[in-house]
Parts: C-alpha cells; structure tokens; sequence
C-alpha cells in the first residue's frame, strides 16, 4: 500500500473542516424502508411509534386503545386503528476490495475507495446510522462490526485505512456470498472494487442483496484503464495473476479495447438496473467533493 | 527443367526466421497492470507465457512460404532446355528434285524434308537470319536472310517437290551469296540419298550438312528417248534403265500419235539398263509416247514422249541455171523440200510460201521479204549489199570476232582444205556480219535486217573445191538453221527444267506455248529462253506475227541420271567450318519471370487476407 502508515485518518484522507460540514447536510439515499436494529432517523418497514401516518387497520382485542381512531368510530360505527411508521437506525456495509489491482492508478484506485468510504462513514455516522467495514479479497478478511454515533467517526475511518493499507492477493466477488456470516438483518451494503475480475461478479451481488441488503455498487477505474496511453510492444503482466498478455498496442487494438470495456462496464449497468442496485463508476482521479456533492447524488447513492 | 543460379536456392533459408518469428514472441517491455481481463478480450491471439509457442497452422505464414519460395525459384532461374541444332545463320536448301518423290520415307522424301525445315526454323537462334533455297532444275530463293518465324515457315510451305533433277551447284551458288559476312553460317541440304551430292565438286566458305532422306529406291525409269523419220518410215529408240536393288519387270507400252502401237515386256537386273528399238513405224506420225506400266517409288520415269524431227519441212525455192552441188547438199537435209525456178522465170510472187529462197548465179532487183541466200551474185545492188567486180581469193580464214547465231553457221565446219578461186567484192551494210573472209573480202557474210535474214556467199562453187568438202553441207545445213531457224533450237532430248531456246521468225511479236496441262504460256520480244519446262510432255510453241514457220513442238522428259549409290552415313559434313559455329546447342529458357509473377499474385493474396481480417 502506498499510504504512509505515520499519517492519521484525516491526514491520510485529505478532509477538511468545509468539505465536512458540506457532507453534514447530506444523508445516505435508501430506496424502500430497511428495518433496523434499533429506533432511528431512517423509516422502518415496520408501524411504530413516528409521528407519520402509514395506515389504518380493523382493531383487535389487544390493541392500544390510544390508536383508535375516533373519529372514524363516530362516522362508520367501526373501530379502525391507526398505523403509523417506526423510524428506525441502519446498518451501513461499506464492502472494500482492497485487492492489488486497487493499488493501481494516479491516485490509486484503492485511496479513492477508501476517501470515498469515508465519505459515506462520515455521512451515515452523523446522521446516527450505523457502520461496518469490511475488506475482501478472494475472502472477506477484514471486518470491523458496526459502531454508530458520531464519536465513531475516528475509529471508522482509521478502519477503513487499515483495510486499505493492507492487500489481498486478488478478487473474488464470491466472498462477497459470505457476508451473512459477518453481520444479520437488513442494511445498505455499499461495495468499493474496480470489476477488473475474472469471478462471477453478479452471483456475488445477487447474494450479497439476497441477505436483505441494500446494495449500492460504486465501480472505481484509473485513468490509464479508462484511456490507456501505452503504445507499441508490451508485455502486460496482470498483478493478481501474475499472467502475462503480449500484445502489439495499435489504434485496431485501443479501439476494440474500448469497446470491450464498454461492454464490460454496460453489463454491470445493466445487471445492476435490473437487481435494483445502484450504480455508478468513478475514475479515481476525480475530486472527492465532486464526486459527493454531484456523482454520488446522481446515481442515487446520496440523497 | 534445370535452375540457372542453383546457389540461389540457398535462400530458402530465409523460410528459417520466417517461421522463427512464428514461433518465437517477440521480446516485449513489461508492463505490470490491474487486470489484463479487458486486454485479453481485445486480442485475437492469445500469448503464451512461454518464449515458443506451438507453431499453429496459419494462412499468413503458408502464404509468406508460399512468395518466398517463389521469390527464391525466381531467382534461381529456372529453365527448360530447348534444343537448338545450330546456332548462327542458316541457309536451308530443300531438293524439290524428283528424287524427292520417292515415298520410302513415309509419307515422302520432300514431306519429311519439309518437317526437317520447319523444325530447323523452330531451332533458329534469336538474332539469326535463315534463308530456304529449292533446290530443282532452277534453284530459287523462297526467303532469304529472314527472322520471321512465320514467314518462314510459309515459304517452307510454298516449295514443291517438281520432276526436274536437281541443280545442285547453282543452290551451292545462290547459298554462297546468301552467306553473311562475319556471320556463322551453316548451310543444311535436305536431299534424297541418291542425289549425287558427294560426288560434286562444292567448294564453299562455310560448313554445309547434307541431310539424305531414304535409301535406295525401287526405280524402273524410262532414261532415254528419241524417234526419226527416215526412208518413209519412223524409227525410236528407247532406253529403261533399272536403278532399284533388285530385278524389275514391267510392260512397256507405245503409242503413235496417240494410238497403241506395241507393248513389250520388260525384266531388268538390278542396275542395267535395256534398249528398245522401232524401225518400222509408220511414216507422217509426228509425236509417240512410252509408258511403263509398272509402279515404283518415282512416278515420273515412267512415261516418256518424242516428236518426230521433220515433220515440219522446210520449203525452198531455188533461183538457178543448175548447180549439182547447191541442189545436192540442200536435198540432203529430209525436212527440206526444194523446188527450181530459172532466173529468168522468177518474179517476187514465187517467193511467198516459201521459207527460204536461194539464188545462184543471179541477183534480184529486190530481195524477197523471207530469208534470202545470195550465191555468185552478179554485180549490182541488193538493197543495202552491192557487188562488185571479182577478185582472187587469197588464204581462207574464219573471223574470229563473229560471236552468237552467226557464228554457229561456222560449227563443225572446217575450212583448212577449202579453197576458192575468185570472189566478188561485197559492200555490206552494219547488219550484216562476216563470218569468212580472205583479206578484207568477204566469203561469207549473214545477218537480219529487222525483217528477214540475208546470207552471201560472193562465190561461185564451180570455182572452189568446197562443195567436195564434207564441210560444204555441213556448213549449208548451218545456214539453213540460221537463214530458216526452227522456232524451238535445239529442242532436241530435254529433260525437264532444262530451259529451250525459242528463235521465232521476223516479225514475230509473241510466241504462245501450250505446255502438256494445257495452260498457255506467253513470251514477248525480247524472247529469252523458256524455261517453264517443268513438267514432262510434249509442248508447243506458235509464233505470232512472223513471216514464216509459226509453230514447234517439242518433247520434254524426265529422265533421271544414273543415281548415286545410297550408301553412306544418312547425314554428311563438308565445306569449311565458320568461326564460332557449333553444332548442337542447348539452349536454356528462363520462365524465371513466371515464378517472379506467382510471388506478386501470392504478395497480393496475403495483403489482401490480412487487410480482410
């Protein structure tokens, strides 16, 4: 990992105080209400005890009397009880591949993670939702359970420096099918990689949303993956398979580069459209502030 | 097919690298990256790790093998060999004799000589020019000094085998004017293989082949004919001559003016020959004919023709008071028919219908329009010529200066024991020319003035012991074929190809002669010798316009020459060899520029497959 290991969390991210207090008036966007382990900002799936309406229901013996609604008694002859929404805490995943070929890039596409994980820490931590992080490779090898509240703000992000200080050896979205192991219930499970991979990248997402989860997929690229500028003969040594690809870069071959990765990057589109999954491809040499305030927004992963 | 530069298919090593850079990679920087997922779905092939790979089949590489191999042939030179025979110019001299006709080289002597010739002018070296010369009783040049294949060839086609013998020395003659000077010249003489050729005496500058077609052939010809009407009677005499190697027997047919006369078998040994004679033939017939009923390898020999000699008869008229030797030694000539008038019962009238009229011892006012012989003239004026007083003769001599027709009146005539008393001075104009004289007087003296022929003999034989010469008829039978020639001289024994001699009379503006096929051929002033003799048979001649004897005939036959053995190598070298000529040469051709084509086409074939993939 390139980070300097002397360097604190803020230090290592980059964040300052004006960029926070931006973030402070952003939250985490949830498509449907995520039940949660606890009383929370964030809607619930279940009635509860909010102040927002949801429905009505015929009353059973039972009942709390208090939720009757008199009114319609008066008018129907009826009791009906009144529903209202629980307002409840969510678990927020943030899944790091922290494999090698995150370390590729200017920035590296694993620091661009990492800050961009951070942001989401930092928002979802203020807003009194809970986080996790996890870092996986061919396996989920790094995982730090969920801790809420804003005083967790420093530990989060010096976990999330840690994972990504470390590396695996490669990719396996499989290891994305053992997260139920680490964490149960439903939540917002945000996953950090660059796709690069050979592995059934869609089985570990189905699985991943199987658990319950939400699942947010943010696919971080490099520059020189986006626009390669190498030119000529070379022999192209893959770092997480150590195999080698000679070829004879040409403007033929740049052009059917393109469109393989275009190709590559639709198929996880689509997959994700298709999965209710939320998308959105970064090149790491964005700014961090564009990529919160307008990107992120954009793709619906920040609301 | 053999290569031209051999050490240039060394270069199919080249194939070497090619396939090396096949199976060998390339060595390539490296280059760590994320993933080479995206790299390897962009490349159509997929490299190995190792530093060979296993060499896979390959449209590319079959296609570069494929020009490099052509490139290399290219440049080696491959090459077929071409036979050439000779090199240097060549001068092909094709015997259209009849020699040629002898068909014991299928299908015949002239046609495989024919083929022999065109496959020389296939040979002909580039740069070389060949000439064709046939080779009958006329040598002709049918193309000379040409580089034209098909032009060649054409005139190989044009030459025809004839009945004539072949003329040997004069195509060596036209040969050695074609020959080039500086030039290797060869000179190829597809003869029969009895033509006599060796036997020859050649002497030419350069080197000749004698190519002999066919052996001995089997050959009972007819070599001799000739017939005479003496006594009332006619009378031939025929020769067969065998020339095969083995006994023949054959019929011999005669036929008088057309009608069959006598048929006598014949046997020969091989080699001899026999005589026929005919002593009793009937008298008036003018023309016979002998056929041999036998068929052997030569046609031509085996019919012959003869035209009776007198049948066309002279007619003279004699002016005189009676001469015994005049009159004598004109009666002895058969074809003459004289008839006598006295001096003083001539007039001009009498002359006409006569070919000649002789006048002895008396000189007309006016010389007659038809051939005149004036014998001791009395003094005065004939025409042009005067006469004047006698003088002694001195010592008798032939003028040496007379050349052509006059000069024959002199043949075989010996003057040394002739000797003449007294002559009359003549005065002669330029026409006439003198043949004897004694001193500066003329004793004889002929010419034509355009219009008829004059003789003079200024003489009287009553004073002179000429007449008891035996030169003295001789000399009047000379004068008689000069003053009233026969319209084909010497006509006698042609063989075909032999050129006649037409004298027509005076006044004549063309002569028509109808040859033995019937076709007509037509001769104009000035009327060179016939030579359109090439067929056997008897031909006539008419004169047109003349005074007098208007018409011929002769017989021309084929009568072959005795032929040469046959033995001997069937191809001769002789003459002198011409610098630098070689006789067999093998010529190589490069179709290199072949090979050179195949590797552009198969250079496009794969700039096209790897622009389409």
């Amino acid at each position: 990992m390139t980070a300097t290991p002397s360097l604190s969390p803020t230090e290592y991210f980059g964040f300052d105080g004006a960029f926070l207090r931006k973030l402070e008036r952003l939250s985490l966007a949830v498509r449907r209400p995520i039940p949660g382990p606890a009383a929370g900002p964030r809607r619930s799936p279940r009635h509860g005890a909010s102040v927002e309406f949801a429905d009505f229901r015929d009353y059973s013996p039972g009942d709390d009397f208090r939720r009757i609604d008199w009114n319609a008694l008066a008018r129907l002859d009826r009791l009906f009880l009144r529903l209202y929404s629980a307002e409840e805490m969510t678990t927020v995943t943030l899944c790091l591949d922290h494999s090698p070929s995150m370390e590729f890039g200017e920035p590296a596409k694993g620091l661009t993670a990492a800050r961009l994980a951070a942001v989401m820490a930092y928002i979802a931590l203020q807003g009194d939702d809970r986080v996790t992080v996890a870092g996986w490779g061919e396996k989920v090898d790094r995982y730090v359970p969920a801790q809420g509240g804003r005083p967790s703000i420093p530990r989060v992000w010096k976990s999330i420096q840690d994972v990504m200080e470390t590396t695996t050896t490669t990719t396996d979205f499989a290891a994305l099918r053992t997260m139920g192991a680490f964490r149960r219930g439903a939540g917002l499970s945000i996953v950090f990689s660059d796709f690069l991979t050979d592995s059934d990248w869609r089985s570990g997402l189905r699985s991943l949303r199987g658990t319950g989860q939400e699942v947010s997929v943010v696919q971080i690229l490099a520059p020189e993956e986006l626009n390669p500028t190498l030119r000529g003969d070379w022999k192209l040594r893959d770092v997480e398979s150590g195999r080698d690809v000679e070829v004879t870069i040409s403007p033929r071959l740049l052009r059917r580069y393109q469109e393989e990765l275009e190709a590559h990057t639709a198929a996880i589109k689509e997959f994700c459209r298709r999965q209710g999954i939320a998308f959105v491809q970064i090149p790491s040499s964005i700014s961090i502030e564009d990529v919160a305030l307008s990107s992120l927004r954009a793709a619906g992963v920040i609301g | 097919m053999s290569l031209l530069s051999p050490l240039a298919m060394a270069l199919l090593a080249v194939a070497a690298p090619i396939v090396l850079m096949y199976i060998l990679k390339l060595r390539r920087r490296d280059q760590p990256v994320s993933s080479t997922l995206l790299w390897r779905r962009a490349l159509d092939d997929v490299q190995a790790n190792a530093p060979w790979q296993r060499l896979r089949p390959s449209m590319l590489l079959l296609l570069q093998l494929l020009v490099l191999v052509a490139l290399v042939l290219a440049l080696a030179g491959p090459a077929y060999s071409r036979s050439h025979a000779f090199s240097g110019d060549v001068i092909v001299v094709v015997d259209e004799s009849y020699g040629m006709q002898g068909r014991d080289v299928a299908p015949s002597r002239f046609a495989a000589a024919l083929k022999r010739a065109h496959s020389i002018a296939d040979d002909l070296g580039s740069g070389n020019v060949m000439s064709v010369i046939g080779m009958g009783a006329q040598p002709h040049l049918a193309i000379g000094e040409s580089t034209d294949a098909g032009a060649i060839s054409r005139a190989i086609d044009s030459l025809r085998v004839s009945a004539s013998p072949p003329n040997v020395l004069g195509a060596m003659s036209l040969a050695a004017s074609l020959a080039r000077s500086g030039a290797s010249t060869r000179a190829i003489v597809l003869t029969s293989g009895d033509s006599g050729i060796m036997g020859l005496p050649l002497q030419v500058p350069f080197e000749v082949d004698v190519v002999r077609l066919g052996g001995r052939l089997r050959d009972l010809g007819i070599t001799a004919f000739a017939a005479s009407a003496t006594g009332g009677h006619t009378s031939a005499v025929l020769r067969v001559s065998n020339f095969g190697a083995h006994t023949a027997t054959s019929d011999l047919n005669l036929y008088v003016d057309g009608r069959i006369a006598d048929v006598r078998p014949l046997s020969i040994a091989a080699g001899r020959e026999q005589n026929l004679f005919w002593t009793s033939l009937p008298g008036g017939v003018t023309r016979l004919q002998a056929r041999l009923t036998r068929r052997d390898d030569i046609d031509g020999d085996k019919t012959a023709w003869a035209v009776v000699p007198g049948s066309v008869g002279r007619r003279v008229l004699l002016v005189t008071n009676g001469d015994f030797f005049l009159q004598t030694a004109l009666s002895l000539d058969p074809s003459v028919t004289v008839s006598t008038v006295k001096p003083v019962a001539y007039s001009p009238t009498l002359a006409s219908g006569n070919d000649l009229v002789v006048f002895d011892g008396s000189l007309p006012a006016t010389l007659p329009a038809t051939a005149t012989l004036l014998v001791a003239p009395t003094v005065g004026r004939a025409g042009a010529v005067r006469f004047g007083a006698e003088q002694p003769v001195g010592t008798i001599e032939p003028v040496t200066t007379s050349s052509g027709e006059p000069a024959a009146v002199l043949q075989h005539v010996d003057l040394g024991d002739v000797h003449i008393s007294r002559a009359r001075t003549v005065t002669v104009p330029d026409w006439l020319q003198l043949v004897v004289v004694s001193g500066g007087t003329p004793l004889v003296a002929v010419g034509d003035n355009g219009r008829s022929r004059l003789a003079v003999l200024p003489f009287n034989l009553q004073e002179s012991d000429w007449p008891l010469r035996i030169s003295f008829p001789i000399m009047l039978h000379n004068l008689l074929e000069y003053l009233t020639p026969s319209l084909a001289v010497g006509a006698d024994n042609l063989i075909v190809g032999q050129p006649v001699k037409l004298s027509p009379p005076a006044g004549t503006q063309e002569i028509r002669i109808t040859r033995p096929d019937g076709s007509v051929d037509t001769q104009r002033p000035p009327f060179a010798p016939y030579t359109g003799t090439e067929r056997s048979g008897i031909y006539t001649a008419r004169a047109i316009g003349g005074t007098t004897r208007a018409t011929a005939a002769f017989a021309v036959n084929f009568f072959p020459a005795r032929a040469a053995t046959a033995g001997g190598a069937p191809e001769i070298r002789f003459g002198a060899p011409s610098q630098g000529s070689t006789r067999q040469v093998s010529v190589p051709v490069s179709v290199a520029w072949t090979f050179a084509l195949l590797a552009l086409a198969i250079l496009s074939l794969e700039w096209w497959y790897a622009f389409r993939r």
